[in-house]
This record gives C-alpha cells, sequence and structure tokens, in this order.
C-alpha cells in the first residue's frame, strides 16, 4: 500500500500544490491587513500554522490509494451524520447558528466534513466495482436524492444556508459528471424549484432578512444591508490599482464587517484593486482548470472524487465572490484557501490532497 | 469527455461576469465609491465659530457669546435603539420627535452624522442625560458658543436677534454663502445688518474615525481649522443714555431718539415696548411668536424708524425756515389769530380756540400757533413746503444701518395726483402747514430735521455704527471689509445765519414761554418744539422735539455729557405734546447732563 515508486513521486502535481499555497499565501496577507489594527494580530499567525497542517495534511493524504475510501464510503458517511447531528445536539452556537464543535481552541464545523462523505459515497454509489452505472432511468436518480437530503435536512436545521446549497451544487455536478441525462437533471432541478417555497419555512429570520435585504440593500443600512453597502464601497474604492497594502480605509478602519472571514474580497478588492482581484481571479481558475484535468482519470470513483470537490470548491469561491460584489445574498460561505477559518481550510486542502492522490494513481486500475 | 469542457466555460462566463461587475465598480463607478469611502471614514467635527459681540461706543458689552449645551443623536452610536434613545429624550426635554425621525431616515447613509436635537439645554437635563448615558443611547452632549444680551431687553429692536436659519432661506440663497443646516443667523437690526461681519468663520477638524464612529486608532488629523471669531461691532449708541431713554418710556408706547447734531451719531434710540432678543436664540413654538408679533403693542415693531405718524406742530419748524429762507414773511409781521381761520365757505381752527391774538414769528413759533402758520402755508404754497420737507430729509429713508427702515410721505400737488388722483385743495396746504394731513415721519427723519437747523444746515446719514473691528487674525479675513464708518453727509442746505439765529430763539422761547415749559431743565439750554399730531388711529401723537446744549454755568458731573444732543420724543396716542412728550424730554435731558 505504502509503496512508493517513482511513478507516484513524477505524478504528484506541484503546480497545484503551488497554486494552493499561492492562494493560501495571499489570504494570510489579507488576514494580517483586515486585522492590523484591530489588535488581534494572532489571527493571520493561526491562519498562517492552518495553512501549514493543512500542507500536511494534504501531503499525508497523498500516501495511500485513494481507492481505500471507496472501502470507507458508507462508515464516513455515517460517521458525518452522526456529527451533524451531534453539533444540532451538543454544538456551539455562534450567531445564530449551531455549526461548531469546539475542541480546544480549534472549532470544528462538522458539514465540512460531511461535504466530504457525501462525495466519497455518492461517487461510490455511481460507480459500481470500477464501471460506470448506467444511469439511463429517472428513478435511478432515487438513491442519490436520499444520500443528499439526510445531510442537506440536517444542515438546514443548523442552519446553515449556504453550506446546503454547497451540498446541492455538488449533487448536481457529479451527477452531471456521471453522466446522467441532461433531461432527467433539468426534471429535478424544476422539482427542487417547486418544493424550494417549502423550505421558505425551515430559514430562520435572519435568514429571511439576508435574503430580503440582498435584493433590497438600503432596507436597513445599519445592519445586514450594511453589510453588501460597505463591501461594495470597499471594492469599488479600491479602483484600478487599490489604495495599497494595509491602507485601505474601509478595511483599516473597519467598516467592513466579518473582512477577514467572509468579506475577504473587499479587502483585496479595496488594497489591491481592479489588478489584484482579476489576478485572484485567474489563480482560482488556473486552479479549477488544473483540478478538472486531473478528471481524466480512467477510474471512474477518482473521476467523480475529483469533479465533486471541484464542484463544491468552485461554488463557493463563486457564491463568495458573487456575495462580495454585491450578486448574491449574505450566505455565509467563505472563500476557499483565503478566508480566516480552520476547518474551511483544512478541508479544502484535504479536498485537494485527495485529488492529488487520484492523480498520482491515474495509471493504476 | 465534453462535459468537463462545459464545465470549465460555465466557470469562465462566471468569472467573466463577475469581472465585468468588478469593471463597473472599480472602474466606472471607482471614483464614486472612492468619496463614498472617504466620507465614511472622514468627519468634520465642527468648531462653531462665535459670533462678534456688540458693543456701545464707550465699550461697554451689549451682546456677547455664552457656553450653552446641545444635545445630538450620533445614529451608528444608537443603532437600533434610535426610537428609544429619541422618546426617551423626549420625556425629559420637549423636542420633535417626528422631525428627528425623519432627519435620522433622511441621512441613512451617513450614519455618523450628529443630528441636533435641542439646544440650550438646562444643566439639569444636561447632568441627567450624562449621569445615566445608557438609558439615551447614541445622545452625545456638546458645548457651542450660543448668543446673549447681558441687558436683555435694552437696545433690543436696534440689536435684532439670532435665530437657526430657516430651511426656506438655507435653501434658495444661504447655501452658497457657507451656511449650513443649524447655524445661527441675525434676523433683524444690526444682528443681520452685519451679519457678514458678526459671523464668524466655523472650524473643525477633520478626522479618521472607525464604524463606530469613534477617532481611529491610530489617530489620525486629517486637516485641522481654528475658528475664526466673528467681527466685533462698535456701536454709537451710549449704553448710559439709552438705559436713560427706556426708563423714560416705560409702560408707553413710544419712540426716543437721541443724536449727536454734529455729526448724525445715534445715542440713543428706544422703542417702546420692547422685547427680550434671548428669547429668540432658541426656536420657540410658533405659537408663542404668533402671540408676541401679534400682542397689541406691536413690541417687535422698531417705531423709530419702521413706523410712520404725523409730525403734527413738530413740522411748523420746516415751515418756519422755508418761510424765512424764502423771505416771504418778516419777522415783526403780526397776524391775529381767533381760534379760528376761514376760508371760503370752510372754518380752520387753532388749537388754541379761544385765539391767540396778534402773533409775530416768535410767537407764532412759541405757541404754535395754527393760525400763523396757516398764513405762511398760504404764502409759500405747497411746493416750496415740499421742497424744504425733502431737504430736511423727509419723505426718504435716512439711511440709517439698520433693515427695514420706512421712508414716510411727503405730500404735495404732485405726489396728490398721482397716489391720491386727486387736486391739491388749499385746505390741503393748511394741513401740511401744521403738520397734518398726509405727511408722515418716522422719529428719527424728525430728529434730522432738528440737527439739519442746528448744525448749520448739514443732513448727516444717521450713523449707528462706528468701527467693525476684526479681531480674528487672520489677514485674509480683511477682505470682507473691516472698517471705519465716518460720518457721511448726504447734503447740506445754505442756510442764512438769520434765519437760524431766529429758530434758536424761537424754539427756545418755546421751552421758555411756550408750550414746552415743562421741558425747562438747569442742566442744559433746551430749544425744542413739542407737537401734538391728530391722526385718525384715536388719541393724539404726543411729540417733542429738542436741541440741548449743556449749561456750563452750572457744576455737572464728571461722565455727563460734555456737548449737544438733540431728543425726539414721540408717545403713540400719549395725547398733548407739551404735556405728556416734553416732561419725558426733560427726563432724559436730565440724566445725560446731571449734575455731580
Amino acid at each position: 500500500m505504502m509503496i512508493f515508486d517513482r511513478r507516484l513521486i513524477k505524478n504528484f502535481d506541484f503546480g497545484l500544490m503551488i497554486l494552493c499555497l499561492t492562494l493560501g499565501f495571499i489570504g494570510i496577507i489579507s488576514i494580517y491587513s483586515a486585522t492590523h489594527f484591530t489588535g488581534e494580530t494572532e489571527i493571520y499567525l493561526r491562519q498562517a500554522i492552518w495553512l501549514g497542517v493543512g500542507v500536511i495534511i494534504m501531503i499525508c493524504l497523498t500516501f495511500f490509494n485513494y481507492r481505500l475510501l471507496r472501502e470507507w464510503g458508507w462508515l464516513i458517511y455515517i460517521f458525518a451524520i452522526i456529527l451533524l447531528i451531534g453539533v444540532l445536539v451538543f454544538g456551539r452556537q455562534i450567531l445564530g447558528a449551531q455549526r461548531w464543535f469546539k475542541i480546544g481552541s480549534f472549532s470544528f464545523q462538522p458539514s465540512e466534513f460531511a461535504k466530504l462523505a457525501f462525495i466519497i459515497l455518492l461517487a461510490r454509489y455511481l460507480s459500481p466495482e470500477g464501471i460506470e452505472r448506467k444511469m439511463t432511468r429517472f428513478t435511478d436518480l432515487f438513491i442519490p436524492i436520499i444520500l443528499l437530503g439526510i445531510p442537506f435536512f440536517l444542515i438546514m436545521r443548523q442552519p446553515d444556508l449556504g453550506t446546503a446549497f454547497v451540498f446541492i451544487f455538488i449533487f448536481f455536478g457529479m451527477l452531471y459528471f456521471a453522466g446522467v441525462r441532461i433531461k432527467h437533471l433539468v426534471t429535478l432541478l424544476l422539482i427542487g424549484l417547486g418544493i424550494s417555497p417549502l423550505a421558505w419555512f425551515l430559514l430562520r429570520d435572519y435568514q429571511k432578512a439576508r435574503i430580503l435585504i440582498f435584493f433590497e440593500p438600503s432596507r436597513d443600512s445599519l445592519s445586514s444591508g450594511y453589510h453588501i453597502i460597505q463591501s461594495k464601497i470597499a471594492i469599488g474604492s479600491g479602483r484600478f490599482l487599490g489604495k495599497g497594502f494595509l491602507s485601505g480605509t474601509q478595511t483599516q478602519l473597519r467598516f467592513l464587517p466579518k473582512q477577514h472571514t467572509d468579506f475577504i474580497l473587499s479587502v483585496i478588492g479595496e488594497e489591491f484593486g481592479f489588478v489584484g482581484v482579476s489576478i485572484l481571479f485567474l489563480l482560482y481558475f488556473l486552479l479549477i482548470y488544473r483540478a478538472m484535468k486531473f478528471a481524466s482519470t480512467r477510474d471512474m470513483f477518482g473521476r467523480l472524487l475529483v469533479t465533486g470537490i471541484i464542484c463544491g470548491i468552485t461554488f463557493q469561491i463563486l457564491v463568495n465572490i458573487g456575495m462580495a460584489i454585491g450578486f448574491a445574498p449574505v450566505t455565509g460561505l467563505p472563500l476557499p484557501l483565503l478566508s480566516y477559518g480552520g476547518s474551511s481550510l483544512i478541508f479544502t486542502l484535504i479536498g485537494i490532497g485527495i485529488i492529488l492522490n487520484v492523480r498520482m494513481r491515474h495509471f493504476c486500475s | 469527455m465534453i462535459r468537463r469542457w462545459f464545465f470549465l466555460l460555465f466557470v469562465v462566463c462566471v468569472f467573466s461576469i463577475f469581472l465585468a461587475r468588478l469593471f463597473f465598480l472599480q472602474i466606472i463607478r471607482g471614483d464614486f465609491y472612492y468619496r463614498k469611502s472617504e466620507n465614511n471614514r472622514i468627519q468634520l467635527i465642527k468648531n462653531i465659530a462665535p459670533r462678534g459681540r456688540i458693543y456701545d461706543c464707550k465699550g461697554e458689552l451689549l451682546v456677547d457669546n455664552r457656553p450653552s449645551f446641545c444635545a445630538y443623536l450620533v445614529p451608528w452610536l444608537a443603532r437600533n435603539k434610535i426610537d428609544e434613545a429619541v422618546e426617551h429624550f423626549e420625556r425629559i426635554y420637549k423636542i420633535d420627535v417626528q422631525e428627528i425621525k425623519r432627519r435620522v431616515k433622511r441621512q441613512r447613509f451617513r450614519p455618523f452624522q450628529p443630528i441636533p436635537l435641542a439646544q440650550d439645554l438646562p444643566p439639569v437635563v444636561v447632568s441627567r442625560i450624562l449621569e445615566s448615558g445608557n438609558e439615551f443611547p447614541g445622545i452625545i452632549i456638546e458645548t457651542i458658543p450660543s448668543r446673549c444680551y447681558p441687558n436683555h431687553s435694552l437696545c433690543a429692536h436696534l440689536l435684532g436677534y439670532v435665530q437657526e436659519i430657516s430651511e426656506k432661506d438655507l435653501r434658495e440663497k444661504l447655501k452658497d454663502e457657507g451656511y449650513e443646516y443649524g447655524d445661527q443667523i441675525g434676523q433683524v437690526g444690526i444682528e443681520r445688518f452685519c451679519e457678514p461681519f458678526l459671523k464668524g468663520i466655523d472650524g473643525g477638524t477633520k478626522i479618521e474615525i472607525d464604524v463606530r464612529g469613534r477617532p481611529a486608532h491610530p489617530p489620525r488629523i486629517l486637516g485641522e481649522r481654528e475658528p475664526i471669531i466673528g467681527a466685533d461691532v462698535l456701536l454709537t449708541i451710549d449704553k448710559k443714555i439709552q438705559e436713560a431713554c427706556e426708563f423714560a418710556l416705560l409702560g408707553k408706547r413710544g419712540a426716543i431718539v437721541v443724536t449727536d447734531p454734529f455729526n448724525g451719531d445715534i445715542l440713543g434710540m428706544a422703542s417702546s415696548p420692547d422685547f427680550d432678543p434671548n428669547m429668540f436664540t432658541h426656536p420657540i413654538p410658533s405659537r408663542k411668536w404668533q402671540k408676541i408679533v401679534n400682542s397689541p403693542g406691536h413690541p417687535m415693531l422698531n417705531r423709530t424708524v419702521q413706523a410712520t405718524y404725523p409730525p403734527g406742530s413738530v413740522f411748523k419748524i420746516v415751515v418756519a425756515v422755508a418761510a424765512l429762507e424764502e423771505g416771504k414773511i418778516d419777522p415783526q409781521e403780526v397776524f391775529n389769530c381767533e381760534g379760528v381761520h376761514r376760508a371760503g365757505t370752510r372754518v380752520y381752527r387753532c388749537w388754541n380756540r379761544t385765539g391767540h391774538g396778534l402773533v409775530n414769528f416768535t410767537r407764532g413759533v412759541a405757541e404754535s400757533c395754527d393760525i400763523y402758520f396757516y398764513h405762511l402755508g398760504v404764502r409759500l404754497g405747497p411746493e416750496i413746503i415740499e421742497k424744504y420737507a425733502r431737504l430736511f430729509g423727509l419723505g426718504v429713508r435716512s439711511g440709517i444701518d439698520i433693515p427695514g427702515e420706512r421712508s414716510g410721505v411727503v405730500p404735495g400737488p404732485d405726489w396728490k395726483k398721482k397716489v391720491k388722483k386727486e387736486r391739491w385743495f388749499l385746505g390741503d396746504t393748511f394741513n401740511f402747514s401744521i403738520g397734518q394731513g398726509y405727511l408722515l415721519a418716522t422719529p428719527l427723519q424728525m430728529a434730522n430735521v432738528v440737527n439739519v437747523i442746528f448744525n448749520g444746515g448739514k443732513l448727516y446719514k444717521p450713523r449707528l455704527i462706528q468701527e467693525i473691528l476684526f479681531r480674528g487674525a487672520d489677514t485674509t479675513m480683511l477682505h470682507r471689509g473691516g472698517k471705519k464708518f465716518v460720518p457721511q453727509l448726504i447734503s447740506e442746505i445754505n442756510l442764512n445765519p438769520a434765519t437760524v439765529n431766529l429758530m434758536k430763539m424761537a424754539l427756545r422761547l418755546v421751552v421758555t414761554k411756550g408750550t414746552g415749559t415743562l421741558a425747562n431743565i438747569l442742566e442744559a439750554e433746551v430749544m425744542g418744539k413739542t407737537g401734538t399730531a391728530q391722526n385718525p388711529g384715536g388719541e393724539d401723537h404726543a411729540w417733542f422735539v429738542c436741541f440741548a446744549q449743556p449749561n456750563m454755568s452750572i457744576p455737572h458731573a464728571v461722565d455727563s455729557r460734555a456737548t449737544p444732543v438733540t431728543i425726539v420724543v414721540f408717545v403713540e396716542n400719549g395725547g398733548s405734546g407739551s404735556t405728556v412728550a416734553s416732561p419725558i424730554a426733560a427726563q432724559v435731558l436730565r440724566s445725560i447732563f446731571y449734575g455731580p
């Protein structure tokens, strides 16, 4: 199992790892700037430590064959569900939502783990015994819907609207890459949209408020709508080249709420301008593009694993950026690799580790 | 696999849309958002400049500033407790809650801008707020200079008062002149006239603030400007004389003007009833305002310049001078006064129904014989009287530095044709020659009439402002015209010295033997003329005008006035000039030229 032949090392993709490290480093710089005057100087250091830990975990994840995950699929999934139930019962309440387990000084978000578990099990279901399952009938989608439904419901209960939507996006993405007919996918999407008004009743008041405010930011400029307005001011005021590192007035004077977590893009937009954000976009695109190249492995399970993880990361990137520039509601999704937060950073790196693992072993099977 | 390329295409599309959005936000609208972010971070702490002070001619303070406590609401500090804060505040101090809420809404994108709640809070309210701050979230107390009139109603009419600028004024014109919402502005009198000088230049500190509206850490001051106090105004008014005038008018409706005949300086200028300008410094309910304005005595009316009255017999001075100057009369010539004068079918009476008997010039003036002046009037004709009235400054504004002055009316045949669409009758001439009929003048104009005779024919523009003194160190303010006001000659009549002497004699006789004997005092030599003006409004108006020079043969107090003055006393519906107005003049003169 732990045989390291030369091919494995040769196929380790340093490009992807460098991209991740670059993005993580940009994140640390931005967090440093965002918390520079607040006196919470240890925040960027913590992020740096997590980046280091995450990279080590990522590398460790390449030591075993990813196909082992396939064997353990159900177990991982069930464990994730137990954690999700546990967080509802015992978890810490932060900002009106129960999303966290607190272990020492480390807050652990089970939904991040559940995301991976869901991807692994769905990939396993869609690729029995190494061959592609031909999903020709609509009713074939029944099991995947159940697999989605359980964590989705539990996460909605927390409530964490953003992450729940990440699950949906991953779900559709993986079915799409598994070759499910577009006709079926569209039908499923329409059914989902049809019953989504029911979900409105699952939402907490603050979530309803956020969605309403997205459509009309001036509704409440002192609290929720304030986030979007201030973020737009921050990004817009960066103009072409930005105000310079540590010189963003919006950032430094704390006009931006959650500037080191969900609104990290506003910091970059303000301090590094249009040029800086464009470069960031390019890096993200390269990350997605490069990872997507590895989905060419002949192994269906590996392929679905890679695409599922990519879908999760992509969705978070797009929603977070959309939120910062006023295109999407404030959902509380972090920007992968950049936003401050241990769970998000480490699980993103775990995901990348799995992708690297798949890439390293694309010649076997 | 084609599906992978579609996925990447999708990602590229979304990124492109995002880039377009960023291009819009950062490049197209970049400057707009940049300004917004600047507004976000910069707060101008306004440092209100005190207005200039106003002094009398001897340096006595007439108008001052004092610190006053003002309450402001900072929406950001109050967060979602704005309503609670405002309503709490309303419970201890009356404010317009609706208006405040409107303002909060209007500036919802500038939550750091303080909104004024109330000015000039009593110390009790201030300490209540400071002690229990958390009951009043977001409410802060600041000290600002506030206008103060230490002598209360003294000089009220000529000083005027200040008020918060009205939204209408602000919108229409004053915004361009640098005024802002909540600024105080002079409303009438000197406060209005000298507004550009009295108003200082507000200073301010631009500081960087953080999201809580607190100075950023580390603090950064982006700019600072000291407030520049407004220019001081020195008046010609003598506080002591002014006090005497107002005291003499207590409980009466009327006006007194005291001037220096040799340069037109106004030494005292009282109008009664009066008001306390301190009342208006802070907003008062319009109901209260209406009550003051409409009260029967019309306290806001400055009777010295803003109201015109028939001068009655006082005008005989003008007719007498005209007759002498035009050679229409020999001072020795006598007319017989039988109490009535018949012209055609109509009968014109003298005020003395029993008649004065044989009357020459000096007696005619001293006794104010109407019949004598009817004769003069007929000999002169209305055009000549009108000419002289105008030479003495009647019928036009004197040009005093107070807004709202009235010009009065000098009638004449042309005037009557034009205004009344009627022919001039002989009766009009009779009325005109005794100062009745259409003739109207302000008490200040009558002071000018006396001055012209006693200073050798010089008609001065009444001077109220001596000097405007810039105390601010900033020399750039000089362009606003800090200056001395010198006496200004409007015109000069070449009066025959014989005429002047004869007039002086006659007017002295008025006081010693004639209608004005109650104004005959030991301290000064008074030469004057009484007037009892009939008017359609009811009881006669009482007038007394005089020139008085200190009697040097008796001892005077060191600080009593050593140079002559002119006084005009006017009592609205007061009755007889000789019994009502002249004793008031005597009272004022005694306090001007008082003994040791």
